[in-house]
């Protein structure tokens, strides 16, 4: 199990675009371990695949190095450090104490703070816009991964055939594919 | 080497023309002012990327976005999978006034928007052609429906289009491969929507994808749509209608096809002791060493703002406001359509299934308004495009507050039944949105930048009114909830139908091309791209650019053989 979660960490990780072994931005092993511990409560491996089997803490690296903004970087070393201190050290707690900090600390943040006029294709306006878009990264990250495609919803890339009605079973999953952080 | 005829730009209009110019034998040059792609390459064309294999997910880097591409950036095609497709803002500069945005999305390379077309593929009809001569705005156009027809359906064959066939007059028929059908929700959507409002239709959309490829589109390698939706990326497969797909490979295989990129053109030379142009100057991008090209005729098709930049920048002293622009309207008229009036709504009534492929169009919804006159607070009319699907995945899972096995069932749940609505409206010509160019900056090839001055009128805000409550009515009549209604209040070009610039007319003092799409003043000069239009009716205008350029480019070969040009 060690090793094929491994294999498709890699596999995923690197086509999102790995940070460069030289590259000017690095987390420090204590934030990757936060980052780590975070990405497996969002989205845990349960009975199928999670963030860890699809990379999702080595892709959010890579994409602070090579995607994001100094005020993006900025943004997510925020809300790392107030995650970072939930419980005392959160990265160093239980799993089950994490999910319930996290759990609690997700609900508050995600309240409800309408705005005007939302974005179309974006989650409703939350109170901690900051911590929002962490987990939209983290759970983009996931979703957009092989592992996650071939397992938890459906992704075929050359479909051959477009059925405009087909029955829905338990088996159905919706369609996935990228989106935009 | 001198040329039979030479064609500026090689995109949607470029293409056509090229194609049907070197099938009559024409000996023909293309230029194209940016680099050389080809279909099939993995570094041009990124359709063969799976969702995990798109650098940052798709997100181009939040920095390059904001420096290269802040207008760019605005359209939906644009992704890290396709922004090689896309200008850079940064290196291709334009003005407009101050509180008067205009959204500009080009792509400068072989084949130019043809490649990231939304392939929508619509007919003008003969209230299209008699809107401007029964309003009495704009340039009565030249022709009418009859005279463009069977260049219509020239072009359709040869492009292959599918479609339904409807029998509507404000949407003629055309030569259809079979269409991508209504799925659950847009069948029930549109049982309501026609049984409520009389008049109005639920087409599917009419796309230049081929549902079947038949023999002709199969000689040119092309292939039936693997169904992917990935067309803004390229097909490998050929399956959508695109210069590199389709019209350059049938010009090419005649023999008469010569291709230069990287090809600015600067001007057009204008000879005033035989009244004709004798060639173009231009500019090589890399090297910035200038080159002059001859031929007997000349086929501008750089687009809409593109094409009035290289006729003002060819004054002379015999034609000091510009070539071909005795008539001052070169660069006027410049219209788009309107765009993001959009309406979304979930439907809880509808059947529980689901589709399988990602189809390359949705549905259509054909104008209805002001069809036997003009009885609305508006003139002319709107259409919509649009589709149902059904969501879950990470929209879901972000829709609500929740982690773990909670957020993960939630993303695995099929979603409801969504309406994704869009208006597209009709933008009436006024001269007094234009193109100029700018008199104190250049690019970096030496060449004015345009300037665009462009805004919509009273007609326009009064027709997105419209539009939103039509929309939401519609959503509501067919039992859905509306989540969203969104007038954008989008800039002019972000509908990327810009045209307008060189009008055709009956008049030479007040239009700048004759019913053959030839300059009134200088004959052999023949303009086929946007710029072209008297109106823009609110259909998806590339298939008329086509016919315009195919029918073009018969009269041409014709005048020539008949020593006429």
């Amino acid at each position: 199990m060690l090793l094929a979660g491994a294999g498709a960490a890699l596999s995923a990780c690197d086509a999102i675009g790995l940070a460069d072994e030289d590259s000017p931005f690095r987390y420090s092993a204590e934030d990757m371990a936060l980052i780590t511990a975070l990405a497996d409560r969002i989205v845990p491996k349960g009975d199928s695949v999670g963030a860890l089997d699809a990379g999702v803490p080595a892709a959010f690296e890579g994409l602070m190095a090579n995607w994001a903004s100094e005020e993006t970087r900025a943004q997510m070393a925020g809300v790392l450090a107030a995650l970072g201190a939930l419980g005392g050290g959160f990265a160093a707690l239980p799993a089950g104490e994490q999910s319930r900090l996290l759990a609690d600390y997700d609900a508050a943040a995600l309240a409800p703070a309408p705005q005007g006029e939302e974005e179309l294709f974006s989650p409703p306006s939350a109170k901690d816009a900051d911590y929002q878009r962490f987990k939209q990264i983290i759970v983009l990250l996931f979703y957009v991964s092989e592992p996650a495609l071939t397992h938890e919803l459906a992704y075929t890339h050359m479909p051959g055939r477009w059925d405009p009605s087909i029955p829905v079973t338990p088996e159905t999953r919706p369609e996935g594919g990228a989106g935009s952080f | 080497m001198d040329f039979d005829a030479i064609v500026i730009g090689s995109g949607m209009s470029g293409g056509m023309a090229a194609k049907e110019l070197t099938e009559r034998g024409l000996k023909v040059l293309v230029l194209e002012r940016g680099r050389n792609i080809e279909r099939g390459k993995k570094e041009d064309q990124t359709d063969w990327m799976q969702p995990w294999d798109l650098p940052n997910g798709g997100n181009v880097p939040e920095d390059e976005l904001a420096a290269d591409y802040p207008v760019q950036g605005q359209c939906y095609a644009l992704s890290s999978a396709t922004k090689h497709l896309f200008v850079k803002d940064s290196e291709h500069p334009y003005k407009t006034p101050e509180g008067k945005p205009f959204s500009w999305i080009r792509g400068y390379h072989l084949g130019g928007r043809s490649i990231m077309w939304g392939r929508q593929t619509y007919r003008l009809s003969q209230m299209d052609f008699e809107a401007n001569a029964r309003d009495g705005i704009g340039s009565d156009w030249p022709i009418r429906y009859d005279d463009i027809a069977p260049w219509y359906s020239h072009v359709e064959n040869f492009i292959g289009v599918s479609g339904s066939r409807e029998g509507l007059p404000q949407l003629p028929d055309g030569d259809f491969l079979p269409p991508f059908a209504l799925n659950d929700g847009e069948l029930a959507f549109k049982a309501a929507v026609e049984s409520r409002f009389p008049g109005r239709k639920v087409i599917p959309g009419r796309a230049a994808n081929l549902s079947e490829a038949r023999p002709h589109h199969q000689e040119l390698g092309r292939a039936p749509c693997k169904v992917r939706s990935l067309c803004e990326r390229g097909c490998m497969f050929g399956a959508y209608h695109s210069s590199l797909n389709s019209s350059l490979p049938a010009a090419e295989r005649t023999g008469n096809l010569t291709v230069i990129t990287d090809a600015i053109v600067h001007s057009i030379v204008y000879d005033p002791a035989s009244g004709k142009a004798t060639g173009v100057q231009v500019v090589d991008a890399k090297t910035k060493a200038g080159s002059t090209y001859k031929a007997k005729v000349i086929f501008c098709c750089a687009s809409t703002i593109g094409t009035a930049q290289i006729l003002l920048n060819s004054a002379s002293e015999a034609m000091p406001r510009g070539l071909a622009n005795g008539s001052d309207m070169v660069g006027r008229n410049l219209m788009d359509h309107l765009y993001q009036m959009l309406t979304v709504a979930t439907f809880d009534n509808l059947p529980d299934t689901y589709y399988f492929g990602r189809r390359p169009t949705g549905f259509y919804i054909p104008r209805y308004r002001n069809l036997n006159g003009n009885d609305e607070p508006f003139l002319r009319g709107y259409g919509f495009q649009g589709g149902f699907s059904r969501k879950g995945g990470a929209s879901a899972a972000l829709a609500q507050a929740g982690i773990g096995e909670e957020l993960k069932a939630r993303a695995r749940e099929l979603g409801p039944w969504t309406l994704f609505l869009a208006g597209f409206g009709e933008v009436l010509p006024n001269p007094e949105n234009r193109v100029t160019l700018d008199k104190s900056e250049t690019d970096q090839w030496g060449i004015p930048l345009v300037n665009i001055s462009c805004a919509f009128g009273e007609n326009e805000r009064k027709m997105t009114e419209t539009v939103q409550a039509d929309g939401r009515a519609m959503a509501e009549a067919a039992g859905g909830t509306v989540t969203a209604s969104i007038s954008g209040g989008s800039p002019p070009g972000l509908g990327i139908h810009e045209m307008g610039t060189a009008c055709m007319g009956k008049d030479p003092g007040k239009s700048v091309l004759n019913k053959w799409n030839q300059t009134h003043e200088v004959p052999n000069l023949f303009i086929t791209d946007g710029a072209a239009m008297a109106s823009s009716g609110c259909q998806n205008p590339s298939l008329t650019y086509m016919a315009l350029s195919a029918r073009a480019a018969d009269t041409a070969a014709s005048m020539l053989s008949e020593g006429v040009l």
